[in-house]
């Protein structure tokens, strides 16, 4: 690659540039494709997901209502006042305060309608010399943030707001394919393997954006 | 197609699918029975703010107030009619001495913090809300028409104001670790002539808190 990356510029300035729109087509699709794929040289494919942007928490995981401002009512002050302005009482103590949410959770599957994304990892056999042993395959995630703290996702700007994170859920669905016993290569088995995450937000005092990795190990044979 | 335009197409396309395979290498590898994949993750959290405050703040000057002040000796000469003159010691309003527990000082004003009676907590984009303070009806009256007035409304925490608006820290939604503050306000008792309950018609003040 060092050594043809200098031939590539110098053609480009030498060529018609009409000439190097294909090749500009094919660098885009290749850049743009959201998986990450590949054969082991024998009978499967398996992809995984480049990356999900899960459906924004809305107010309605935390709150009974859809609000995302909230108020307290916490009752009445009564206290003596001196003639030089002292209040004997001391209010309000933290461990006393209303609850207001329900819960600090809240949860997402990978394949979430609203996040468009419809699985985590695919896998799909090709029984390409129709004896092959189908299995079905299981897989194991791990999450850290982008420091590397494991069960984390961080904010883009705050390492000190994080979101708690956890596998809540783990499916692994045969989603189409078809088997027969004839001798043609259509043959194929595809599975697709979902994670549903659940989020505490008990630690992120910032709004925005959270981010992380889905490390994934697949074991299919 | 121009054979070295052809010949460029074909090292540019080349080079494309070697970076592409190389930047697939470091993100998933095949051994033996498992692969294993990286998948990039992110979310997004909204603004969320909770405000707590108390609702009715009722404050009493702590006991009725019955007290002597010694002004010192006084003479008069007095006729057998009863009548008296060449007086000393009689007392005069600007020079009362100061009462032993209570003095407004000839100035019929109070500053008071009302302390705690409100708390903030959430999450924003930069950690942190605006608290403001608005007058509503600071006219108090008990029912000989005699007034108490309030002004200067401000709010404080431990780290900020006090101000009509400031800025509190947020962190986060657990009431553990809430931002509470404070009310501020002056209390003007020149017109609060009788004794008795003093209130208005309609909230004193209305605090806001808005995530930013």
């Amino acid at each position: 690659m060092v050594i043809m990356t200098p031939v590539f510029f110098k053609r480009f300035f030498s060529e018609n540039l009409l000439s190097l729109f294909p090749a500009a087509v094919i660098l885009s699709v290749f850049f743009l494709f959201p998986k990450q794929s590949f054969c082991d040289g024998h009978h499967t494919r398996i992809t995984f997901k480049r990356s999900i942007v899960f459906d924004a928490m809305k107010p309605k995981n935390i709150f009974p209502n859809n609000q995302a401002a909230q108020i307290a009512d916490e009752g009445v002050f009564s206290s003596d006042i001196r003639w030089d302005g002292t209040v004997t009482e001391a209010g309000l103590i933290t461990g006393n305060l209303q609850k207001v949410y329900r819960r600090l959770t809240f949860r997402r599957w990978t394949n979430e309608s609203q996040s468009n994304q419809e699985w985590l990892w695919q896998l799909i056999y090709y029984d390409d010399d129709d004896d092959y042993w189908w299995h079905t395959p299981t897989f194991n995630v791990s999450i850290v943030d982008q420091y590397g703290n494991s069960g984390k996702m961080s904010h883009v700007s705050d390492p000190g707001s994080w979101i708690k994170i956890s596998v809540n859920d783990k499916k692994v669905n045969r989603v189409s394919g078809y088997y027969d016993d004839d001798d043609d290569d259509d043959d194929i088995r595809i599975y697709r393997g979902t994670v549903r995450l659940k989020f505490d937000i008990s630690h992120a005092r910032r709004s925005g954006t959270y981010r992380g990795t889905i490390f994934t190990t697949l074991s299919y044979i | 197609m121009k054979h070295s335009s052809k010949k460029t197409f074909t090292i540019v396309a080349l080079a494309a699918l070697l970076l592409t395979s190389f930047g697939k290498v470091s993100h998933a590898t095949v051994s033996g029975t498992t692969a294993t994949g990286n998948t990039s993750i992110s979310i997004t959290l909204p603004n969320i703010i909770i405000l707590h405050y108390l609702s009715d703040v009722s404050l009493s000057f702590n006991t009725d107030i019955s007290t002597g002040v010694d002004e010192g000796a006084g003479s008069w000469n007095t006729s057998w009619s009863g009548t008296t003159s060449n007086g000393s010691g009689e007392l005069a309003g600007s020079g009362l001495s100061d009462a032993p527990t209570y003095e407004l000082d000839g100035n019929s004003t109070i500053n008071v913090t009302l302390p705690k009676v409100w708390a903030v907590r959430g999450i924003s984009s930069n950690g942190t809300a605006t608290v403001s303070i608005a007058q509503g009806n600071t006219s108090l009256a008990n029912t000989q028409s005699d007034s108490i007035e309030l002004s200067n409304l401000t709010v404080s925490t431990e780290g900020a104001g006090p101000g009509a608006s400031i800025t509190a820290d947020l962190d986060g939604l657990s009431k553990q670790n809430a931002t509470i503050g404070n009310v501020g306000l002056t209390m003007d008792l020149a017109s609060a002539n009788t004794s008795g309950q003093y209130v208005a018609a309609g909230a004193e003040y209305t605090i806001t808190a808005t995530a930013i």
